[in-house]
């Protein structure tokens, strides 16, 4: 899932005491049991967890969620899959939970099913559009939906102008010469590009026809980018193309959540040690009340209401929910293998 | 008035030598200066190379550092723990305190890592109290360093003592050192500049860094330099000096020292007011100089008007000859025939152009009259004839008299004014003619360089003009009179500047006039006159280059290519030429068939001296010329071989001297023996 840059993007939100109430509310089962030693220091445990960067630093859910959960928030902060699948092969045993991203889901599947942890009553809440889809999933009991995205262009008029009939192959025409971000994500890029070439031969073909001599990007830390005079487009994702696009100098960039080519992507969050905190903690931040608060602030989508955030472009294009839209499918172990070793290799020869 | 300062001799040699002095002082102060010159110039060259030295030790150190800090912020540890939480950097800590310890600089005494954004302390390590720290942006893009396109979410400080970096910067170079107290230290500051090494340097930086460098050793080659550069120019001065002072000696003292020695008593005293004396003979002098300036401009005024006087006197004695045919031809003017008409003509033009002349001097020359006029390219031989007809026809009440043209160089160019060349030529004709009492010839015979080598000794082209008259000759001891003084001989009315003027003009064109008489035999004048160069001319049709300098242009005998001719015929009759042409090549023999005595005198020049020449006697044509009196003119060129091809009897051509013989109208071929030979 995309990350963000969240201090600019909500500058001026906070959680308010009355959040805080609510969360303690919904979560009833939390064990309050944190105190103060002799030295005045928090003997409160500690709740590890590795996240998609931003989430975690939107002001205020942290402290809701030491405060409600009695526990000190540690969380590791990863930019991709594969940093996320690094620092969850070093220390698979250190975290107590996960948010990551459904389609690596095959890739940790076997790590991440504990018996005896349940949590997927939450889901019995969603959307019911977003509830089937949690169905067919059959993911395990403490493994649910934490949020979900679009994937879209966010675009420069100075330089480009990309439009809802717009192909793949005339967008990447119209931005040659100029700078190209495309999200450091194997499997949402290789659905942007090449979902209708299953021969190889023709794939390889059009990843030179497309990225030849192209200045491309392939990265999820591209606000500085965004900020340079011939940048033209970023595929990202919505969370993140809509905090930049907020940001005073870059008011004039447009996001298109392209009625083909965009899709819905999903981050899971999986409890993986059965302690009270832990438990606490994935329950409070799965909560309707802070998932909400999250994709108001995020400009994601929250499982609970399935809503798409008007976005100009998308609302012209009559799309309000997720379920209409296409969701990115999870291959299986060795597809996925695949496609991020081509990922890997692609970066490797058309990265800046 | 520059004397007056100086009342004695002694004064002026002593303020010399003051002056010497004051020279000599000037070198020593200017030498001072240059010294201070180049003393300065090389001391900011030394305190700018200083300076380029310790940038450089700086930038080799804050290159070194950034290297080691590049290393270690690329390792894996190093951005996990960036992106970690406190539980996971704790794991991690020692690691990265090991990571960072291998930056090896003894100047950090502390380091901490902050996140920007959250405003966050995520490490520190050392002592971290310091003012002084440098500060720098960690900017990170998929996890590489890119100062670029990075995100730059974290700053590390690097906290330096500035006594302990200035010391590392001076161990750099053994010449430089860290500043001490009431040093002129170079100082800077990291907080000045962008970059530390690859890494951008973020605000909050305060490193200041003061080092000095030693000075070179004094250069005692400069000093030796400037030394020798001194008493070169000392020695310069004196001996210099010593020439102004020989120099006034001889040009002013002496002279000076003569002229008031008159003035001094015996006793060698000066007398009172001498010097006054002085410049009142300068003053005298001086007055005098300007009188004879006004004279002079005043004889120049003079000179003028002499000079118009002369050229009015030339004006009527020139326009007295043209004036003469027009007289002469006033009376017959009605029952005039083409021929007077003519002459009537030409004389008008002669007035005409002598009227130009004189009004050309004075516009040209305001305040001068001159009697240069304007040089102009003219055949001579054209203007000969022409002025040989003019006299033929103004002395026509002389028919006893003949004016004989013997002319064997043609197409002769001159550069000199044609109206003043034909009244130079008319002056000496109308003496030769006049000094025939009763009857006579006068020949006109023209010349070539090719006859004349031996009466120049330039490179130059003469032609000669010769005029012999069998008057009654000039006494040989007027003839010096004649040429300068303006004697005039045997006229009534005679003003004596005919042959004055015309040796005038002759030298003025840088010729020669030559008078050769003897009393009751005749009177030779040859006038030697220089041809022009084929550049100014373009009457020619056929050029030569002479040589050395110039191409030079006259037909002459010696220049142009012969002619391949065996037979000349000059013939009126078109078929009898034809006839001629076709017995000539019958018996191998080229025959050049002619119509007139013009195209023969066209062609003389390059026929062969020994060629044969038939001549028709009845020539008829516009001219109604005859044949046989070309015959003079022919010998006189050189030919030998004449020969009269006529059908009249030859007993009527008896008086024709110099013929070879004389044959009929048939073709004569072989011409090895005339029909008829004339004894």
């Amino acid at each position: 899932m995309g990350g963000f840059y969240f201090r600019e993007a909500i500058i001026g939100l906070r959680l308010n005491f009355a959040l805080f109430l609510l969360a303690v509310f919904f979560v009833p089962n939390i064990p309050a049991h944190g105190a103060l030693d002799f030295n005045g220091e928090s003997s409160r445990p500690t709740v590890n967890v590795l996240t998609w960067w931003g989430y975690l630093t939107i002001d205020g859910i942290r402290e809701t969620i030491e405060q409600s959960c009695d526990v000190n928030l540690s969380f590791d902060q990863y930019f991709s899959n594969s940093e996320f699948l690094r620092r969850w092969r070093q220390k698979e045993d250190r975290y107590d939970l996960i948010i990551f991203s459904d389609t690596i889901y095959p890739s940790v599947a076997s790590g991440i099913k504990r018996k005896g942890i349940v949590i997927d009553d939450i889901a019995s809440k969603y959307h019911p559009d977003v509830q089937k889809k949690y169905k067919q999933k059959k993911y395990p009991k403490n493994v649910l939906f934490f949020i979900h995205s679009l994937t879209g262009f966010l675009w420069n008029p100075k330089t480009v102008s990309i439009s809802r009939d717009d192909t793949v192959e005339i967008i990447f025409e119209k931005a040659s010469g100029k700078l190209i971000v495309l999200l450091d994500d194997a499997l949402e890029v290789n659905t942007l590009l090449f979902e209708k070439d299953k021969n190889e031969v023709l794939r390889d073909q059009r990843i030179v026809d497309l990225l030849q001599s192209r200045n491309v990007f392939f990265t999820n830390e591209f606000q500085t980018i965004l900020s340079k005079e011939n940048f033209a487009f970023a595929y990202s994702w919505s969370g993140d193309a809509i905090a930049h696009k907020n940001r005073s100098e870059l008011k004039h960039l447009r996001f298109l959540v392209h009625p083909a080519l965009s899709h819905v992507s999903t981050d899971l969050i999986a409890q993986l040690k059965s302690t009270t905190g832990a438990e606490c903690v994935v329950r409070t931040l799965s909560s309707e009340a802070v998932v909400n608060q999250i994709a108001e602030a995020t400009n994601y989508v929250s499982p609970f209401k399935a809503e798409i955030k008007p976005f100009r472009e998308s609302s012209k294009n009559g799309i309000s929910n997720i379920a209409s839209l296409r969701w990115l499918s999870s291959p299986n172990r060795d597809d996925f293998q695949d496609i991020h070793a081509r990922w890997e290799r692609m970066k490797v020869k058309f990265t800046q | 008035m520059i004397w007056k300062r100086f009342s004695t001799l002694a004064e002026f040699q002593r303020r010399t030598s003051r002056s010497f002095l004051l020279w000599l002082l000037l070198i020593f102060l200017g030498t001072i200066f240059l010294h201070r010159l180049v003393f300065e110039h090389l001391s900011r060259r030394e305190a700018h190379y200083q300076s380029l030295k310790i940038q450089t030790s700086i930038q080799k150190y804050a290159s070194t550092l950034s290297e080691q800090l590049a290393i270690i912020a690329s390792t894996d540890l190093f951005i996990d723990f960036l992106h970690s939480g406190s539980a996971t950097r704790q794991d991690m800590e020692p690691n990265l305190t090991a990571l960072i310890a291998r930056i090896r600089n003894k100047d950090i005494v502390g380091v901490t890592i902050r996140n920007k954004i959250k405003d966050d302390l995520v490490y520190s390590f050392g002592e971290i109290n310091l003012p002084t720290k440098i500060l720098l942006s960690l900017c990170y893009l998929n996890r590489e360093l890119d100062q670029r396109y990075g995100v730059c979410e974290n700053e590390i400080a690097f906290y330096i003592a500035t006594d302990s970096i200035s010391s590392s910067i001076a161990g750099s170079d053994t010449r430089i050192l860290p500043c001490l107290a009431n040093t002129d230290c170079f100082r800077f500051n990291f907080a000045e500049i962008d970059h530390f090494g690859s890494f951008k340097i973020a605000k909050g930086t305060n490193l200041p860094v003061l080092a000095y460098m030693e000075s070179p050793e004094v250069n005692y080659l400069l000093y030796l330099f400037e030394v020798l550069l001194f008493l070169a120019l000392s020695l310069f001065g004196i001996f210099y000096q010593r020439r102004f002072s020989r120099f006034l000696s001889t040009y002013v003292a002496d002279p000076i020292r003569k002229m008031t020695g008159q003035l001094q008593s015996e006793d060698g005293r000066v007398i009172p007011n001498a010097d006054e004396s002085d410049l009142l003979e300068i003053q005298c002098l001086y007055k005098n100089l300007q009188d004879w300036s006004r004279a002079r401009a005043k004889i120049g005024e003079l000179e003028i008007s002499a000079q118009i006087g002369e050229l009015a006197t030339h004006v009527a004695h020139d326009i007295r000859s043209p004036l003469a045919v027009l007289e002469s031809l006033q009376k017959e003017i009605i029952s005039n025939s083409k021929e007077q008409g003519e002459l009537l003509r030409s004389s008008i033009r002669r007035i005409q152009s002598i009227a130009e002349d004189l009004l050309l001097r004075y516009r040209e020359k305001k305040s001068q009259i001159s009697i240069h006029s304007e040089p102009k390219n003219f055949n001579v031989n054209l203007a000969l004839k022409r002025l040989i007809e003019e006299k033929v026809c103004s002395h026509r009440d002389r028919p006893s008299v003949r004016v004989l043209f013997k002319n064997c160089a043609y197409f002769i160019t001159a550069s000199f004014s044609s109206s003043q060349f034909e009244r130079v030529v008319s002056n000496v004709l109308n003496n030769a003619i006049e000094a025939i009492l009763h009857s006579g010839d006068v020949t006109l015979r023209i010349k070539v360089r090719s006859e004349l080598e031996d009466i120049f000794e330039t490179d130059l082209n003469y032609f000669l003009i010769e005029i012999e008259d069998n008057g009654c000759g000039i006494p040989a001891d007027k003839i010096k009179a004649v040429l300068h003084n303006g004697l005039s001989l045997g006229k009534e009315k005679g003003s004596g500047l005919g042959l004055s003027y015309v040796r005038h003009r002759i030298r003025e064109w840088g010729g020669k006039i030559e008078i050769k008489s003897e009393l009751g035999s005749g009177t030779v004048v040859r006038l030697y006159l220089p041809y022009v160069s084929i550049q100014e001319s373009k009457e020619f049709r056929y050029k030569k280059n002479l040589g050395k300098g110039s191409l030079r242009s006259v037909l002459t005998d010696r220049d142009l290519p012969p002619l391949p001719w065996d037979v000349v015929l000059v013939d009126d009759d078109m078929l009898n030429r034809h006839n001629w042409v076709r017995s000539a090549r019958r018996n191998g023999q080229l025959l050049l068939a002619l119509s007139n005595l013009n195209e023969l005198r066209e062609n003389l020049p390059r026929l062969r001296k020994d060629i044969n020449i038939f001549l028709d006697s009845d020539l008829g044509g516009e001219f109604s010329e005859r044949g046989e009196e070309i015959v003079p003119e022919l010998i006189n060129c050189g030919f030998s071989k004449i020969f009269l091809a006529t059908g009249h009897n030859p007993e009527k051509f008896t008086h024709v001297h110099g013929l070879s013989g004389i044959v009929g109208k048939r073709p004569p071929f072989p011409v090895s023996e005339p029909i008829l030979q004339i004894s």
